[in-house]
């Protein structure tokens, strides 16, 4: 008797407020924004039945073990509490719908899915007080089963329906069946006249930095931003866009806020849109914010047009491939034992693998025992710095065959052969080489033309001819050879020191 | 509280038992605390490296890595202590000349404040000849002879501005980002970020030549909150080039050894039991000072150098020049001193006495660092050194173009009043497009009109060249994160190669 009091008293929980709300829909806006303050409580609450129902059902598996027999005296209790908390769940979040910020399909199963868990985990309780066990467990799993589905599309709504998996690998990918990692959505500009400003340079801003909140499931504000339709119609706040007039966008204005505005868009806490970004909004939308008009149609000036030249030839970038390849990072062990023998070593930035490894110790040879550590870390090393380092009796520099990742070598003023240079010929990836002061010959030229990459070498005080080097220049058209020694005569005339002062002394 | 009642109170703390007990509960929380977070908890600074790196506490020098890719590994900063004009050796303004000796139209003083510019100057035009030089036809003026031939190597900023106009707070601003006393230099942030990697010399050496430090004192090279670990050391040109290097009579090598490590040893407990990062400082910079005695003899005793070197730089072994500190700054760079930074004294040529003159004192000290900074570019650059050592050269703000009347009158002597609108920085080396000039005065040289570049904006630019993101590189103090640049400081991304 009481319990169907109780069912009576929660149906009429939920019920009131939805038929109440819908009363006055069309009513003050101040009740209905009173109802959008109370649904936003909905992602405060709705953690609560997933964490009850969750822990009912565990309890329920767990006490089949005679050693956590007792557990099931409690489960009528914490499934009462999910029973609850998903009643408030349920009302906040229609609250939160009223408000239309969530629209489409998603949200129709999250609301359904949601009553559904809502709905089997009253049966369940029902029947558990009945004793009628079997059934009892299998409504309680349909519930959880419900409770999985709604809250995966609770967190899709809220964050994107690509955010639970679009960082996923594509080994994991593959074995569930799914496609590999998209690419980015956005083809790369290859011919600037003809691209369209819209399509071309503006979406792709707008769906980074705009488009996760202002789309078709989720519509922050009333405005979609996915969409050419949704640029014109707006939002809440009127139109998002004055074409012609960028400085009476209401886009513009908010995207230039400052950063710690409440009205910022992005929102504090998202990456801000970049000078560039926001004058090409600007652009765009002086341009009368056409969504047809290619580049050549329109105005482009000056500074528009250096953006543009960045975005379409990005900075060819003069960084070593190498730089970009995986190698496993050196161990900790590696490293301190390199650092004991007198090594700097450290990695070439915070993010990579790759270490720079130097040896600035005067009068300590490098013997057997620092030549094995660092061959250790060949594969890491990129930057080695061997500068006026001594070799130990019976080492020779042929250690360095090991070290074919090397970007930059320095070897000035060291007892390198012509004989150990051959050795530096397969380090494919060697931009910087610094022999200055050795005594190599030309006959270290032959191995190394073989450095394609190569695109500056230091040959200052070697044995190495003009004919040596201008055969070198040859080989390799983009290398800078450095070897004119230094100004022998650095004298400056005395007379171009004299005084040229235009107004005569007093 | 009166002395009487203090002294009470002390008499208190130390005898009664809620004292007793209270500092027997807050000491053993402490401790406690202090071991579950596994680091030193001070209060009163900490470490908030961005790259999420811990520095090792017995090593605070040891080589870190950057942001992201570095081009330059060291910095070698020529500051021109006193502010050189710009109008006489890189800004050529001819328009200036025949504005010369014309009073100075009020439109440019009204509003304005100068250091001692009074009434109505008058105008003042280049005061020396000017020509165009190497590939890149840079103009500078015939009192930078040899540097001219270099000019394909640096890269000038024509357009450099700064908040302040007196010597101190300018040379502050743009030595430690703020023009008050208290904040950690350039040095200081360079290698707190990056560490060093010599770790035989100090990580940030200071050379002062012309016998005078900077206005700022040598706070300008102090390590503000930073541990005291990344302040710089200043050596000196004569005798024994760090103060106290040698060992005292009568103590041998080996006794100083031992001594150290007893030092060492105790302070080691004592750090154990109390965790303040200082003492491990403290410990570091003994073995620093240990490895010091033999390293910094070597480095600073340019005698081994060979005669056409002397001849380049013109540098003479045992004397006190800038030309010694300019051979003795690329020996520091081939050693992996991560920021070297030399100061010339005497560039403030108001005209107010002949040593200060545009043609007399002001003409002096082109001789003296002209020939020595263009033989340390051309050898760094021989040596291979150029590619990752920035060269930074320049004062702390610039020069007007109206000549001095200090007191509103016309003085003896030819000079210019100190100018914070409009002034030339140069960079060479470290990542930096050779050969270009970036920003624009007016035509008189009053006002940047194109391209300016604040002081923030340099130090930001510095930084980012040594892979260093100045808004991520944060010390956290007194309650907030702090940083070179503070709240300003844009990168000047087209100058970098």
């Amino acid at each position: 008797m009481r319990k169907t009091v109780y069912l009576l008293l929660i149906f009429q929980l939920i019920t009131i407020p939805i038929l109440y709300a819908q009363g006055v829909d069309a009513a003050a806006e101040e009740t209905s924004d009173l109802w959008l303050f109370i649904g936003r409580f909905h992602p405060l609450i709705v953690h609560l039945p997933i964490g009850f129902i969750m822990l009912a059902f565990l309890m329920e598996v767990m006490a089949r073990w005679p050693k956590f027999k007792h557990l099931e005296q409690s489960v009528s209790f914490v499934l009462t509490l999910g029973i609850l908390s998903s009643v408030g769940a349920a009302v906040f979040g229609y609250l939160l719908s009223l408000s239309g910020e969530y629209q489409g399909s998603t949200l129709d199963w999250h609301l359904w899915l949601g009553l559904s868990t809502l709905g089997f985990a009253i049966i369940a309780l029902v029947l558990k007080v009945k004793q009628a066990n079997t059934a009892y467990f299998t409504f309680l799993s349909a519930s959880v089963i419900c409770l999985t589905l709604t809250g995966h599309l609770g967190g899709n709504l809220t964050h994107g329906s690509d955010y639970l998996v679009r960082y996923m690998p594509n080994t994991l990918r593959a074995m569930t069946g799914m496609p590999p990692k998209p690419e980015s959505k956005h083809k790369p500009i290859t011919n600037l006249e003809e691209a369209i400003v819209f399509d071309d340079l503006i979406k792709p801003i707008t769906d980074n930095s705009c488009e996760s909140c202002h789309n078709a499931e989720k519509t922050k504000g009333n405005l979609r931003l996915d969409t050419k339709e949704g640029f014109l119609k707006g939002g809440e706040n009127g139109p998002s866009l004055v074409p012609g007039q960028a400085a009476h966008s209401e886009l513009i204005k908010r995207v230039k806020l400052p950063k710690d505005h409440e009205d910022v868009m992005p929102p504090e806490g998202k990456k801000p849109l970049s000078k560039e970004e926001i004058a090409l909004l600007e652009w765009w939308i002086n341009n009368d914010a056409s969504f047809d008009k290619k580049v050549a149609e329109v105005e482009v000036p000056d500074d528009i047009k250096e953006i543009l030249d960045a975005l379409v030839n990005p900075q060819q970038s003069s960084l070593s491939p190498l730089y970009a390849m995986e190698v496993k990072p050196a161990s900790q062990d590696e490293v301190e034992t390199l650092k004991e023998m007198g090594f700097s070593v450290s990695p070439i930035s915070a993010e990579s693998p790759f270490i720079q490894v130097s040896y600035l110790i005067s009068g300590q040879p490098l013997n057997d025992e620092s030549i094995k550590a660092i061959k250790k870390v060949a594969k890491q090393t990129t930057w080695l710095n061997l500068g006026k380092a001594a070799l130990a009796d019976g080492q020779k520099f042929t250690f360095l065959k090991d070290f074919n990742h090397l970007t930059q070598l320095h070897l000035e003023k060291t007892a390198i052969t012509d004989e150990e240079v051959k050795d530096l010929a397969q380090m494919e990836f060697l931009e910087y080489l610094n022999l200055y002061n050795t005594a190599i010959t030309d006959k270290s030229v032959e191995p190394l033309t073989a450095l394609k990459r190569l695109r500056k070498i230091y040959l200052w005080e070697t044995q190495v001819s003009e004919d040596g080097k201008s055969s070198l220049q040859k080989a390799i058209p983009e290398l800078a050879i450095i070897a004119d020694g230094l100004p022998q005569n650095f004298d400056v005339p005395l007379d171009s020191l004299n005084d040229s002062t235009v107004i005569a002394t007093k | 509280m009166n002395i009487f009642e203090e002294e009470q109170y002390r008499q208190a703390e130390l005898n009664t038992r809620r004292q007793f007990l209270r500092k027997c509960i807050s000491g053993m929380g402490g401790i406690a605390l202090g071991s579950l977070m596994g680091s030193a908890l001070t209060s009163c600074g900490s470490d908030s490296s961005s790259s999420g790196l811990v520095r090792s506490s017995d090593n605070p020098m040891g080589a870190l890595p950057s942001h992201f890719l570095p081009k330059a590994k060291r910095v070698i900063y020529l500051h021109m202590a006193g502010a050189p004009s710009q109008l006489e050796l890189f800004d050529y303004k001819p328009e200036l000349q025949k504005l010369d000796g014309l009073d100075c139209p009020p439109s440019l003083l009204e509003g304005k404040r100068f250091a001692f510019i009074k009434g109505t100057p008058k105008m003042l035009g280049p005061q020396f000849n000017f020509a165009q030089h190497g590939q890149s036809g840079a103009w500078m003026s015939d009192r930078l002879p040899h540097l001219s031939s270099c000019v394909d190597d640096m890269t000038f900023l024509k357009a450099m501005h700064t908040n302040e106009f007196n010597h101190a707070p300018a040379q502050l601003l743009l030595q430690t980002g703020s023009a008050r006393l208290g904040k950690p230099s350039m040095g200081s942030w360079v290698t707190y970020g990056l560490g060093s990697e010599n770790q035989n010399l100090p990580g940030f050496m200071v050379l002062v030549s012309g016998g005078k430090t900077p206005s700022a004192g040598k706070s300008i090279w102090g390590s503000g909150f930073l541990p005291t670990v990344y302040q710089g050391v200043q050596c000196r040109s004569k005798g024994d080039p760090v103060l106290y290097l040698s060992d005292p009579k009568g103590m041998s090598k080996a006794l100083r050894e031992q001594s150290i490590q007893a030092i060492n040893k105790l302070n080691q407990k004592q750090f154990e039991e109390i965790g303040d990062p200082e003492i491990m400082t403290r410990i570091s910079q003994y073995e620093m000072a240990f490895k010091m005695q033999t390293s910094v003899p070597e480095t600073m005793d340019i005698k081994d150098e060979p005669e056409y070197i002397h001849k380049m730089y013109g540098t003479q072994p045992g004397q006190s020049s800038f030309a010694n500190n300019c051979l003795l700054a690329r020996r520091l760079a081939e050693k992996g001193v991560r920021f070297i930074q030399l100061y010339h004294w005497g560039w403030d040529a108001h005209g107010a006495a002949k040593s200060e003159a545009i043609n007399h004192g002001f003409k002096e000290r082109c001789h003296e660092v002209d020939q020595p900074i263009a033989a340390l570019l051309k050898d760094l650059k021989q040596r291979g050194l150029l590619d990752d050592t920035l060269v930074v050269w320049g004062g702390e703000f610039g020069r007007t173009p109206m000549r001095e009347n200090r007191g509103g009158k016309e003085m003896k002597f030819v000079g210019r009043d100190h100018h914070l609108e409009a002034f030339t920085t140069w960079m060479a080396g470290g990542g930096i497009k050779p050969g270009m000039t970036y920003g624009e005065t007016d035509e008189i040289g009053y006002y940047g009109i194109k391209d300016r570049v604040h002081v923030h904006d340099l130090q930001a630019t510095i930084l980012h060249q040594l892979g260093l993101n100045h808004e991520k590189l944060t010390y956290h103090f007194q309650g907030r994160d702090f940083r070179l640049t503070d709240v300003h400081g844009e990168v000047v991304k087209k100058i970098i190669a």
